[in-house]
């Protein structure tokens, strides 16, 4: 029976084989397509006040006589919009966004030409009220398992530092799980921190969130948007078998300089932006650094595990009339602990460096996009024995985006190539493996399209393959389907299904909270290669202008995750197994924007159900196949965020409340003998703590209140100082982290953490 | 085709639905929150699961012994914590076959800083008998383990005061067949000992007569134990072989002394109880140095 949990390996199969070939054809052919007599429209959106692209900007392409709405869509990171194969003739184009003033102006395509409008959106003086906006907001978003984060949202979750942070705000999405306060480790739809994979500017990053859950490399001030698929994502998005963290970074000031510093007792910061020639390049550049081994033991009033991290980002963005680019490089480090009791000393690093390329001119049919660069990550753990143990990862990477005709139908399609190293230097800890040092090169393909029958309805299938020098081409299908019924965006019925496969794991020891240290190796070789199946239907619907409202269910089953191996002695060895996960559940969300009030309010349930055979999980366990809950199963989670402008000072409030996620309970203690080698007068024994049926028990339930109001004060006409006073946890609710399995000792999370911000801008 | 409300359109029919759908948003919402917060209200934990893990039991008893001891440890505290002199636990050992039973006495045994509490018998331990021993708390909570000893079996080694290279045989006999022998001959080199353990158990196929048997050259097991093709039986300190055998009763399950399986042998508790037969003997070998032919 131990061998009847399903494992999924990879077999090149005939079908496989026919896709590949399909791909490489496509490929092949759809650069010596092209429509003739049909014409193309791009649009490049910015903001005249700093010459920035908007992203996220309604572009609506109308009927010059009548007005009525022809297509639409909106804006990407650079901006930009492309509509291919459109008759040639006369449009009004229409183009919002929320704090500019809507442009509009008519346009008349020839024949076969490809026409790049560029258009600086005009800042509405005293802000345009979001009603006119969100009511022109009639394009396809198709969201379904889709969350975009705009920099304003992060901005309304309180944050003990001045600017909100994405690690903050994604805490505040139902979907969204974290084990605790520390640790910097996210779960999204079930999915576990190493099946999610994060991008910053399409260039990989492995763990961008700080020791302290509260933030993560990406602060509000550098982040244009960020995409946040739970699932269902398209195979332009290959190598994550969970979900997907896209984070756009914003260019600096094309117009003029600015800096400035904030400061709080947790972190300090510098920023620095402006044009290097104005108008067309410019840099960005900012430093945080943490303060909170100096200022904890003085506003908690009690010894905190230490923790210190920081992290700096670097842009140049140049853009030019025919193609925009930018070069990113961040670091980022932290250190501390998470368990006050046990002296691990965690760590890890990341330095991302990399420049992408977009070329829009009107000699290219279409937009290509290139990418390359180099990633670095490597994390440690160090006991009080001094025994150290780290896992590396070197990323070198080249990526290519382009779009076609095919036939008629437009074809998305591009390349990447991986050159990834893993080396891992273990003690006798992980016992599963020994030291490695691996190089593994990853070519990953894929093919998209969108096909829109009518105005209701709109299908983006895709197709995306990925193989290393140990594994065959993955074969992975993935399809999207939106459907308006009303041929707007006020309801929104939208699908999402596929297959997902990455080639790389990230193993932690899963029982032990009090370390988060992972090492990554390949799958593929010894290990069959991790594997997903997305599931998520949703609705949305848009009631006025000013509430909107959506559900989301959807199911996912994962195949072959490699998780710590239960046997029912606390020890830290760490064996794994291969295991299979379901996880379903649903979200519901409700959003109420009405200037100056803000409220949103989001459930999630969740279940996450890990089964092996359980013969690879140790003792405890009398059914062949042993099903558990791993630990971040939690069941529901509920949020409310909310922000009101009073005056001039502005009010934000999070509330959240999680139910109880499992923990194992200990079973006992004991001083074990050997019988009869071992005499009881004679023969101390050794001491065990042994664990009882692996997460058999749950958690008390979490929540906490934040707060913070803040101000912004003009002094003069070139500085700005914003102040912000709050509380994360202001009721000081006792949440537990974990607890000690040696000691049963209780280890709770954050108390109040009381802050005062200060930032000054100048320009 | 439906016609295409305009913006303004969606705007009054959207306050319309707004508002009642805020009044049954507003309803559900405080219900649903004061059911949360009722349910934050508890924020105990309870880690240690003291339905189960009650006691832990390590020890033997053993035919031969006149006193065997039993360690007894309260799981549900942890060690650090262990330093109490006295034991919430009553030991009862009882002799299953007579009814017989006597009451364990404790005897506290401080290792570092750790107290363990080795409970005292003097019954008077019979072959192929079963036992059992029994702890129970002062809150009624108790945790037991039975086991049954080995029979006696002769013992017989042949032949002795040869020489280094002749071959011994040993044999057990009658050993029933759902038990084990240990054996494990040493012998004194250089004033350390050296020796080799050998299993004996009736064979998983084929007709058992009741006998165990083991063979082996004197020479070789010197050769072997120490590693070193050079000895010869005059390089040992004595003349004598040492055969020190354990004969283990019939629930004793060889290679069950993992972490996993003693956890599990002890229902509601953890440990080993374990009932055998413990002897030794001694075989003379001819030591007398002899011509190198034996290189």
């Amino acid at each position: 029976m131990v061998g009847s949990v399903k494992k999924r390996t990879f077999c090149f199969s005939t079908f496989s084989k026919v896709f590949v070939c399909g791909l490489i054809c496509i490929l092949g052919v759809a650069p010596s397509v092209n429509a003739q007599e049909q014409s193309t429209l791009r649009v490049l959106v910015k903001s005249q006040e700093d010459g920035t692209p908007i992203a996220g900007a309604n572009v609506m392409v109308l009927n010059a006589d009548t007005g009525d709405r022809i297509f639409g869509g909106i804006t990407d990171r650079d901006g930009l919009l492309d509509f291919s194969n459109i008759a040639p003739r006369s449009y009004r184009l229409q183009i919002s966004f929320v704090g500019f003033k809507t442009h509009s102006e008519l346009i008349t395509l020839e024949p076969g030409e490809t026409r790049v409008v560029r258009v600086a959106l005009e800042v509405e003086v005293g802000q345009l009220d979001e009603l006119v906006v969100e009511d022109e907001r009639e394009v396809t978003t198709g969201e379904v398992g889709l969350r975009r984060i705009s920099r304003e949202d992060i901005g309304r979750v309180p944050s003990p530092v001045a600017g909100g942070d994405l690690a903050s705000y994604l805490q505040s999405v139902p979907s969204v799980i974290s084990t605790g306060d520390r640790g910097g480790e996210l779960h999204i739809r079930g999915g576990t921190p190493s099946q999610n994979k994060v991008l910053v500017d399409n260039l990989p990053i492995i763990k961008p969130f700080h020791i302290s859950n509260l933030f993560s490399a990406f602060p509000e001030y550098t982040v244009q948007n960020v995409d946040l698929f739970a699932g269902g994502f398209g195979a332009e998005y290959m190598g994550a078998t969970s979900a997907i963290i896209d984070v756009s970074l914003r260019p600096g000031n094309y117009k003029q300089f600015n800096g400035g510093g904030s400061i709080s007792p947790y972190m300090a910061s510098l920023n620095l932006e402006g044009p290097l020639k104005r108008g067309s390049h410019s840099i960005l550049l900012m430093g945080r650094k943490s303060l909170y081994n100096q200022s904890s033991a003085y506003l908690l009033g009690e010894e905190e595990p230490p923790m210190d991290f920081y992290d700096l980002t670097a842009r140049y963005s140049y853009q030019g009339q025919n193609y925009t680019c930018n070069a990113t490089g961040i670091t980022t480090h932290d250190e501390g602990q998470i368990n006050p009791s046990r002296s691990i000393k965690l760590s890890w690093r990341n330095i991302v460096v990399g420049g992408r390329c977009v070329g829009f001119a009107e000699s290219l049919n279409h937009p290509i996009e290139i990418t390359a660069g180099y990633s670095y990550y490597t994390n440690s753990e160090t006991s009080p024995d001094r025994t150290e143990r780290s896992s590396t990862v070197n990323q070198l990477f080249f990526a290519f985006d382009h779009q076609e005709s095919l036939f008629g139908v437009p074809i998305d399609y591009g390349f990447k190539l991986n050159f990834r190293t893993y080396k891992a230097t273990l003690a006798e800890q992980f016992t599963s493996f020994e030291s490695f040092d691996y190089r593994r090169p990853v070519v990953s393909v894929f093919a998209s399209t969108v096909w829109e029958p009518n105005k209701y309805l709109t299908v983006e299938p895709s197709l995306g393959s990925m193989a290393t020098i140990v594994t065959a081409p993955t074969f992975e299908p993935r399809l999207r389907m939106m459907y308006q019924p009303d041929g707007t965006n006020q309801q929104e019925i939208s699908v999402a299904l596929g297959r997902y496969h990455q080639v790389a794991s990230g193993i932690n020891d899963e029982r032990d909270a009090g370390t988060v240290f992972t090492v990554w190796r390949p799958d593929g070789e010894d290990i069959p290669l991790p594997e997903a199946l997305h599931a998520i239907a949703g609705y949305q619907q848009r009631i006025g202008n000013h509430f909107k409202t959506n559900i989301e269910g959807y199911y996912k089953r994962h195949y072959n995750i490699s998780v710590s191996k239960w046997t029912p002695i606390a020890k830290l060895e760490t064996e794994t197994a291969l295991a299979n996960g379901t996880t379903y559940g649903f979200d519901i969300a409700a959003e109420y924007r009405n200037r100056p009030f803000y409220l949103s309010a989001g459930y999630g349930y969740a279940s996450v159900a890990y089964e092996a055979a359980s013969g690879n999980l140790g003792a405890w366990i009398e059914e062949p196949i042993f099903r558990y809950s791993p630990a971040h199963d939690q069941r529901h989670k509920f949020n409310v965020t909310g922000s009101y402008e009073i005056g001039k000072f502005t009010a934000s409030v999070r509330w959240e409340y999680g139910s109880g996620k499992p923990y194992t309970r200990v079973y006992g203690f004991d001083l074990r003998v050997v019988v009869p080698s071992e005499y009881p007068i004679h023969d101390a024994g050794t001491a065990r703590t042994l664990y009882s049926r692996p997460y058999g028990q749950r958690l008390p339930v979490y929540h906490r209140l934040d707060v913070s109001v803040g101000r912004t004060f003009h002094l003069g006409k070139h500085t700005d100082l914003k102040m912000e006073a709050g509380a994360i946890n202001i009721y000081d609710r006792d949440n537990i982290f974990y607890f000690d399995a040696n000691t049963l000792e209780r280890i709770n999370q954050t108390p109040m953490l009381p802050y005062l911000s200060l930032q000054a801008q100048f320009n | 085709m439906k016609p295409h409300k305009n913006a303004k359109q969606y705007i009054a029919d959207g306050q319309e639905i707004a508002g009642s759908v805020r009044s049954i948003w507003h309803r559900l919402g405080v219900v649903f929150i004061a059911g949360l917060l009722i349910a934050g209200c508890d924020n105990s934990l309870q880690p240690l699961n003291t339905e189960k893990g009650i006691y832990s039991i390590y020890g033997f008893i053993d035919v031969n012994a006149d006193v065997n001891y039993i360690r007894i440890k309260d799981m549900n505290i942890p060690l650090v914590d262990d330093t109490t002199q006295t034991i919430d636990a009553a030991v009862t050992l009882t002799d299953l076959n007579t009814g017989a039973s006597q009451v364990l006495q404790d005897s506290v045994v401080q290792f570092a800083n750790v107290s363990t509490h080795n409970f005292r018998t003097t019954m008077d331990i019979q072959p192929e008998t079963t036992y059992r021993i029994r702890v129970e708390g002062s809150d009624g909570r108790s945790v037991s383990a039975t086991t049954t000893t080995p029979g006696i079996a002769q013992y017989n080694a042949e032949p002795t005061g040869e020489q280094c290279d002749t071959p011994i045989t040993i044999r057990f006999e009658p050993v029933d067949e759902e038990t084990l022998i240990i054996l494990r001959l040493t012998f004194m080199l250089g004033g350390q000992q050296f020796g080799a353990q050998q299993l004996l158990q009736a064979p998983v196929t084929g007709e058992y007569n009741g006998i165990l048997t083991h063979r082996f050259s004197p020479l070789q097991l010197i050769r072997d134990s120490v590693n070193d093709s050079d000895l010869h039986c005059w390089s040992m300190d004595t003349e004598y072989i040492e055969a020190r055998y354990i004969h283990f009763g019939p629930d004793y399950e060889f290679g069950g002394e993992s972490n996993v399986s003693d956890s599990l042998t002890v229902p509601g508790g953890a440990g080993q109880f374990v009932g055998l037969l413990r002897n030794s003997f001694s075989i003379r070998i001819d030591t007398t140095e002899i011509s190198a032919h034996l290189n």
